[in-house]
């Protein structure tokens, strides 16, 4: 393999060799190289296969516009798929492999399916394997037209996330963001400039072209050079804008770890930068449009301004005795730059029978040849490239009869040139397009933006200069002569089947033509049905082309095709930068109880509940979670058990109109609570839908302390707010969140009052200075508390509110007091089998968005109170009124010992003919304190229909049970009394 | 992300709002004596213009105070920003129905 | 471990006592609260100090008291003297609070990595105050000095998240 490297010239760094492996094979190339150029330098044209007829393909450009030489980047977890090579940085003992072929580019397997090309146009997908399902061809097809491959293993690297503020954010570093820059910074202002790839200057690194009197890159490193000494100014280089939202919000990706070798890599991979500007400067520059003509996708045919860009960048010839195809004046500047370096080009071969005379002479002048209203027709040559086929033309896309063959060893093209209008598009400005440039640019801007440069439209240096700097607003234009539009070449009227629009998805004009017939016009149809510009590249070469071609055919101007909306990211994005802190533990909080330690110390089996880390049992031995709820509720039912509480809601509401306002929010009457008091209350929202429940205690006259379900708190919180602020603005509360203030330990069983008087209190616990469903202050253990003595259980029960950094003390407390007692700290699951048992509502278990309080008892109390609640008037809408509403009721299991399943099916006899489902299993489990399983249902007009057996349907399995009450233990309540 | 201007803290992202969907939606007074299309209305439908909407929004992780917004729903401008209390600004056109 | 990672810079404050003092009044509170804190009242979302206590100015007519119990607790008794005809509610939030303080670049670096609030020093001067958020849980900040140091109180139970967030930072600026 001979190489392309040139003797001189380029950035890289040519005393620091890099080893690296390509399809398995050891290559070197250098620092500063990317995987592109250091392949291209190796000779290695042939990078890639397509994704459909798994063409052989080449490199085509330079930067992310690169829709062939895609890679799988490394194995294992630091695998990355579809990486453009272009946009790689060599690193030492990189290993990379193209996506698309197995067992290699040179002997893919696939290729087969270019020999049966014709049978597989646009749409053949969609047309062919619609019967009888999809999903029975998809495995297969997946495998042969497929990208790389998601990695397997976890991702070993982590990610930053970042917020930054700033006046401006100048997106863009070649010459025009530089000098916007320079001009921002020198006025005082913040700015934050980034560039996507490792070098500043966009087009012009490595360039001698002249910059305001100075070579190119001289120029840029001293502009560089100011703006890093800038106080005001921050410079980020491999840092990608991937989108731009609404109010001036920017996301840019930068790359922080990606260019070193995996072993040397430190902190964060990549850091997502969240940026908020005042204004934004869109120096983005433009992509160059391929020229379609047949066989334009083979290894060989490059972008002229890539191979400028290789060559300026990396001292690489795209190759050593290349032809330039052009419709425009820039390929000829790549032609003449090409051959001062000795590179020997062969021809230049422009659509436009007009061209520059100085640029025709100076041609000459290095011995190229010209030739004017003339295109390529052909490439030649298996897996690379010896000739190219020029053929004159006969119309703007069909060519006359004549044909020459060149030898030559790469294609150059240029179809002209397309701003990156894609941020400026984001930010919802609007697009024109240009009649000279024959490409979109950008119009009306909606957002603080304004975009410089090739961005805008503008190809010239002085424009550029002047634009960035705020002297001149940029126009669209260039300084050569006018390019001649050339949509699609073809050796008929016909477009060719072998033209390549869209080089990643496999889309050819012929499929542009085929879309057009159909009848697929609109820009989006069009996109839809042929794919075009749907790939990992977002059609970046292929979509102005596309229009083009469309335009062409339909003979409509471009303007009436219209372009797609251009939404973020610009090119694909790590998962794991947009995650951030957001994996493992900081997916989201888990928050931990008073005595979290202390529940671990008992053998605590945890689980998470909300967003809380919860007992659900404390397992002994080999107890199984069944065993170790009998054990626990036993407890607790004959002598006594302790639970932490901790997360109930608590909220205190105060002021004059406090009882007024939980009046209104509560189904229950709340202003005829006598202070001390505690009562059980159900809220709705404004739908009727049961919401929370909870106790609310009256404090004092004008104060309560409202109860929420655990992990309601700041929903109930924040909707008593709203009702204050947004509805009932007269009224005078006062509401506070205090949930986390309080812990809570439940003292429950015949031996709950036992066990505080032990532990030590100056509040009177006989029942009648503290009867049930009352609430006093005083101190335990020599600690100020609030006690309330309600019950879930059903055994006489207390809950103590103490502050929370106390409540572990007052857990050991109660664990050393109640030994001899056998106290026993008991879980949730535990908690569940006890309300279950006295068949206590647990909302969200046996409610969902459809259930009314009157399909859970709560009617008569509905029918009593006088006033209006929140979602009172909605229990009342005719679908409220049914008869054959679901109402909650108990189950008996008739068949034994198993407990019924949560969610099995409440069906009717089959004698009845229908087993149409009448309802479901809400809550169920094996009552310890019966010995029998215990249910409750959600069943159809189910209160009248006590007694009634029914089927239970789960799974296929039917079993007999009985409509019930759902209280199951102590109906006459006489355990709350201890 | 919009950036809003909280009457109290000032602007803030719009990750630390919520919003309460349309503004200047009275809860009957006596719901009791609505119709079930009253009710309904007042439930459930909503305006869903092409142009300036009036909502309202919650400084949910700042002063968690309540406020009404005039949002261009086109261009994600924000054309006022006034009291939970305070009538629509005068000057800005609804679009007609 | 994760949870209990700790940077150089930053201290838990476990001594600290919060109180949260809102107050619903028809006539100017203003005299009466400076009185009743012993400094001048704090504008909007500012702070204000004095030895052992300090007053930000947290929304409308609630501000959040910081410092040492006895101070703290002489306000709280305080206001039911100074506001006895006034709607308010004063409630010591100590124990459902976690405080610490944060100094330096690397304190700076964890904010901006997961508030959105501009905490860079021409936009937060010293004796700012601000509610925002850090990750996906509430925050309050309130700038110390120039160093720049912060002052950082959450709700205690999000304890664990908050070390999580200062390790997963630990390399960022």
């Amino acid at each position: 393999m001979s190489s392309y490297r040139l003797a001189r010239g380029g950035l890289v760094d040519r005393k620091a060799p890099i080893e690296f492996t390509w399809q398995g094979r050891t290559h070197s190339g250098f620092r500063g190289d990317t995987l592109a150029s250091a392949l291209l330098a190796e000779g290695i044209g042939l990078v890639g296969r397509s994704f459909k007829y798994h063409r052989p393909r080449g490199i085509l450009a330079a930067g992310l516009d690169e829709p062939n030489a895609i890679v799988q980047l490394e194995s294992g977890g630091h695998s990355t798929p579809n990486l453009k090579a272009t946009y790689v940085d060599l690193y030492d003992d990189l290993k990379a492999a193209p996506v698309n072929a197995r067992p290699s580019v040179e002997h893919d397997r696939m290729a087969v399916n270019g020999l049966f090309k014709r049978f597989i146009p646009a749409a053949f997908y969609y047309k062919t394997f619609m019967w009888p399902n999809w999903h029975l061809f998809e495995p297969a097809i997946r495998k042969a037209a497929g990208l790389g491959e998601a990695p397997r293993e976890g991702d070993p690297d982590y990610y930053d996330q970042r917020y930054a503020h700033c006046d401006k954010l100048i997106v863009g570093g070649g010459i025009a963001g530089l000098k916007a820059a320079l001009t921002e910074g020198g006025n005082g202002h913040s700015v934050i400039l980034v560039t996507g790839g490792a070098l500043w200057g966009g087009r012009y690194a490595g360039s001698s072209q002249l910059v305001e009197n100075v070579p190119g890159q001289q120029w840029i490193d001293a502009v560089m050079g100011e703006l890093r000494a800038m106080p005001n100014v921050i410079v980020l280089a491999r840092t990608l804008v991937t989108g731009y939202y609404d109010h001036e919000m920017l996301a840019m990706c930068e790359r922080l770890t990606d260019h070193a070798a995996i072993a040397a890599r430190s902190g964060p991979r990549q850091r997502l930068w969240k940026v908020r500007a005042k204004e934004v400067v869109i120096a983005t520059g433009a992509i160059e449009r391929p020229l379609v003509f047949p066989g334009n996708d083979r290894p060989g045919v490059m972008l002229a301004g890539a191979a400028q860009t290789f060559l300026r960048r990396h001292g690489v010839a795209a190759g050593r005795a290349p032809v330039v195809a052009t419709n425009n004046d820039s390929a000829w500047h790549v032609a003449l730059e090409l051959a001062a370096a000795g590179v020997q080009v062969q021809a230049i071969a422009d659509a436009r029978e007009e061209v520059d005379a100085r640029l025709r002479l100076a041609a000459e002048q290095h011995g190229i040849a010209v030739k004017l209203n003339t295109v390529p027709i052909g490439v030649k040559g298996a897996k690379a490239m010896n000739a190219v086929v020029l053929a004159p033309l006969a119309s703007d896309r069909v060519v006359g009869k004549a044909r020459e063959t060149l030898s030559a060893d790469a294609l150059l093209i240029s179809g002209g040139w397309n701003p990156v209008v894609h941020l400026h598009s984001q930010a919802q400005g609007s697009l024109r397009l240009d009649d000279r440039l024959h490409t979109f640019v950008p119009d009306k801007r909606v957002q603080a933006n304004r975009s410089i440069g090739a961005a805008a439209g503008d190809f010239t240096l002085s424009g550029t200069l002047a634009s960035a700097s705020g002297k001149a607003e940029a126009v669209a234009g260039t300084d050569g002569a006018a390019m001649r539009p050339i949509w699609s070449i073809s050796e008929k009227d016909e477009p060719s089947s072998y033209a390549w629009v869209d080089f990643q998805n496999d889309v050819t004009a012929a499929d542009v033509a085929l879309a057009a017939r159909e009848n697929f016009i609109s820009v989006e149809h069009l996109k839809r049905y042929t794919t075009l510009g749907m790939a990992s590249d977002q059609g970046k070469t292929s979509n102005i082309n596309g229009i083009g071609v469309m335009s062409e055919l339909l003979d409509r101007p471009m303007s009436a095709i219209g372009t797609t909306k251009f939404r973020p990211p610009y090119d694909p994005t790590t998962i794991g930068v947009f995650a951030g802190h957001r994996v493992g533990e900081g997916l989201q909080p888990r928050r931990l109880l008073a005595a979290h330690e202390a529940h671990l110390a008992f053998g605590a089996h945890m689980e998470e509940y909300g967003s809380w880390m919860r007992p659900s049992t404390y397992r002994r031995g080999n107890e199984t979670e069944q065993d170790a709820v009998a054990r626990e509720v036993l407890a607790v039912r004959n002598s006594v058990g302790i639970f932490e509480a901790s997360p109930l809601g608590k909220i205190e509401v105060k002021g004059p109109d406090a009882a007024t306002l939980l009046d209104r929010v509560y189904v229950n009457t709340i202003r005829t609570l006598k202070p001390g008091k505690c009562r059980y209350g159900l809220m709705l929202n404004e739908h009727g839908i049961v919401f929370d429940d909870g106790i609310v205690t009256r404090l004092a006259e004008d104060h309560f302390l409202v109860g929420t379900t655990s992990g309601h708190a700041s929903v109930i919180a924040e909707s008593l707010q709203e009702l204050l602020q947004c509805e009932w603005v007269d009224l005078q509360v006062l509401t506070e969140d205090v949930t986390t203030n309080w812990g809570v330990v439940n003292i429950a069983g015949p031996r709950a009052r036992d066990l505080i008087a032990r532990i030590g209190t100056d509040i009177d616990l006989s029942p009648e200075a503290f009867p049930h469903m009352s609430h006093i202050e005083g101190r335990i253990a020599d600690i100020d508390c609030r006690v309330a003595r309600v019950s879930f259980s059903g055994e006489l029960s207390y809950e103590i509110a103490i502050p929370w950094n106390r409540a572990a003390h007052l857990w050991a407390l109660c664990l050393q007091h109640g030994e001899d007692m056998g106290v026993t700290p008991f879980g949730i699951e535990s908690l569940m089998a006890m309300r279950i048992e006295k068949g206590f509502l647990h909302v969200g278990s046996d409610t969902d968005g459809t259930t009314l309080p009157q399909d859970v008892g709560f009617g008569a109390i509905i029918e009593k109170k006088k006033s209006d609640f929140i979602g009172r008037r909605s229990t009342s809408r005719p679908d409220g009124r049914r008869v054959d509403r679901r109402q909650l009721v108990g189950l008996e299991a008739l068949d034994g010992k198993k407990p019924l399943s949560v969610g099995a099916h409440i069906v009717p006899d089959r004698s009845r003919g229908s087993e149409r489902s009448e309802g479901w299993v809400t809550s169920s489990v094996y009552s310890p304190s019966l010995d029998l399983p215990v249910a409750m249902a959600m069943v159809e007009g189910g209160a009248g229909r006590r007694g009634e057996t029914v089927n239970v349907w789960d799974l296929g399995e039917r079993r007999p049970a009985r409509i019930v009450d759902a209280c199951r233990y102590d109906v006459a309540g006489e355990r709350l009394n201890g | 992300m919009l950036q809003i201007k909280c009457p109290w803290c000032g602007d803030r992202a719009e990750s630390e709002f919520r919003c309460g969907g349309e503004g200047h939606i009275a809860r009957p007074v006596d719901p009791q004596v609505s119709s079930d299309e009253e009710w309904a209305d007042y439930l459930y439908f909503r305006e869903n213009p092409k142009g300036i909407h009036f909502e309202r929004w919650l400084h949910r992780f700042g002063c968690q105070r309540w406020f009404n917004v005039a949002r261009n729903t086109v261009s994600h401008e924000i054309l006022a920003i006034y009291g939970m209390t305070d009538p629509k600004p005068a000057g800005l056109v609804e679009v007609p129905k | 471990m994760a949870d209990v990672y700790s940077p150089a810079g930053w201290t838990a404050e476990p001594d600290l006592h919060v109180a949260k003092l809102q107050v619903r009044a028809a006539r100017p509170i203003s005299a009466r609260l400076s009185k009743t804190i012993g400094m001048t009242a704090p504008k909007p979302n500012r702070e204000v100090s004095r030895p052992g206590l300090s007053c930000a100015a947290i929304a409308p007519g609630e501000w959040l008291l910081v410092g040492g119990r006895a101070e703290v607790d002489d306000v709280l008794e305080r206001v039911r003297g100074n506001f006895a005809d006034d709607l308010f509610l004063a409630v010591d939030l100590t124990a459902g609070r976690y405080a610490s303080r944060f100094s330096g670049l690397a304190a700076l670096a964890f904010l901006s990595a997961y508030s959105p609030v501009d905490f860079s020093a021409n936009a937060f001067a010293v004796g700012s105050a601000a509610r925002t958020q850090l990750g996906d849980i509430g925050i309050f900040v309130t700038k110390l000095d120039d160093q720049p140091t912060f002052r950082l109180i959450i709700e205690q139970s999000m304890t664990p998240y908050f070390h999580n967030l200062l390790w997963h930072s630990r390399s960022a600026g």
